[in-house]
């Protein structure tokens, strides 16, 4: 638990319940990282890492719900996996490993036999 | 436009909406002004585009009104290019409600969609809403990639702070967030786990459990 990072996803940096946390993760001593639109905002200031996904303008006609700010923090995700995938060397045979079943996992366990 | 909306508040109505449906240009004809959107927008007020009114011809065909029914479209368009269209109402045009059991003559107004007569819903209606709805599926689209270059752009050196962080990491990545948040995280720890990172989502309710 105590070697646990946290990946905390707020997106106005203000979020009740994880703010309700920030205690808990200081005390375990825990590091965070957070995906935020808000770089200044309580839960930002509280991380190790900010990672600014903030968007110009939601998609939304009435710039409200959350459709453009969701997409971006989604691929901010995929870069963070993407680059510790390629850093820590992870070959399809890994990813055969944790997928045996589905489509992908059979086209990768086929290419083994 | 300014005077009469001021006109409007003073009585007391600060519930006004600003449509603009062609002015008079000559004899029985009406054009649309692009330069007013802007204009009227200027007031503050919520601006709506009456289309169909717009394709009027004001007693083009005698003893009544004509209507040139093919410029609907690309007046519609043109009032999308202009920014009239971020609001579900702010474009509209008249169609006939129930054509069907009519007589195509009867239920045609000259400055309608043209409708086939004999179906449930006007045939144009749909066609011509399909049209400004590619138009936001492309506007959706156009700013989503847009936010996602302006992403691409500030990448600096706190990603390479948070990678090593995660790299570092001997435990688990304990991904937490609430409602969409919360579902962009679920998706996160997804791939994570895909990739070789040990994720585990956590809802953020109980502090006492969460971690």
């Amino acid at each position: 638990m105590r070697d646990d990072v946290v990946l905390a996803v707020s997106y106005g940096g203000e979020t009740e319940e994880i703010i309700a946390l920030l205690e808990t993760i200081k005390r375990l001593g825990l590091h965070m990282v957070t995906l935020t639109g808000h770089p200044q905002s309580t839960i930002a200031a509280a991380s190790d890492v900010a990672l600014d996904v903030s968007v110009k303008e939601e998609a939304c006609s009435l710039n409200l719900a959350p459709t453009a700010s969701t997409t971006a923090t989604m691929a901010m995700g995929d870069a963070l996996a993407v680059t510790l995938l390629d850093l820590r060397g992870f070959s399809p045979g890994d990813f055969a490993a944790l997928h045996p079943g589905g489509r992908l996992g059979k086209k990768l366990c086929a290419r083994k036999i | 436009m300014a005077n009469a909306v001021e006109k409007i508040t003073n009585m007391g109505n600060d519930s006004v909406i600003l449509s603009e449906r062609g002015a008079s240009f000559g004899y029985q004809n009406l054009v649309v002004d692009m330069r007013s959107f802007p204009i009227l927008r200027k007031t503050g007020c919520p601006v709506v585009f009456d289309v169909t009114h717009s394709v009027q011809l004001p007693g083009g065909e005698g003893k009544s009104s004509g209507g040139q029914p093919e410029f609907i479209e690309p007046l519609a368009r043109a009032g999308t290019a202009v920014g009239c269209g971020r609001n579900p109402f702010s474009k509209f045009m008249k169609t006939p409600r129930k054509p069907f059991r009519m007589e195509p003559t009867l239920c045609r107004w000259p400055n309608c969609p043209p409708c086939s007569g004999n179906s449930h819903n006007c045939l144009a209606g749909p066609r011509l809403e399909l049209a400004v709805s590619l138009d936001t599926a492309r506007r959706v689209l156009r700013i989503e990639a847009e936010a996602l270059g302006e992403l691409l752009l500030r990448l600096d050196a706190s990603f390479e702070q948070a990678v090593e962080l995660l790299l570092a990491c001997k435990g688990r990545v304990v991904v937490t967030g609430m409602g969409k948040s919360g579902l962009i995280g679920r998706k996160i720890a997804a791939t994570f786990s895909s990739t070789g990172t040990r994720p585990r989502f956590c809802i953020p309710r109980r502090p006492s459990t969460a971690i």
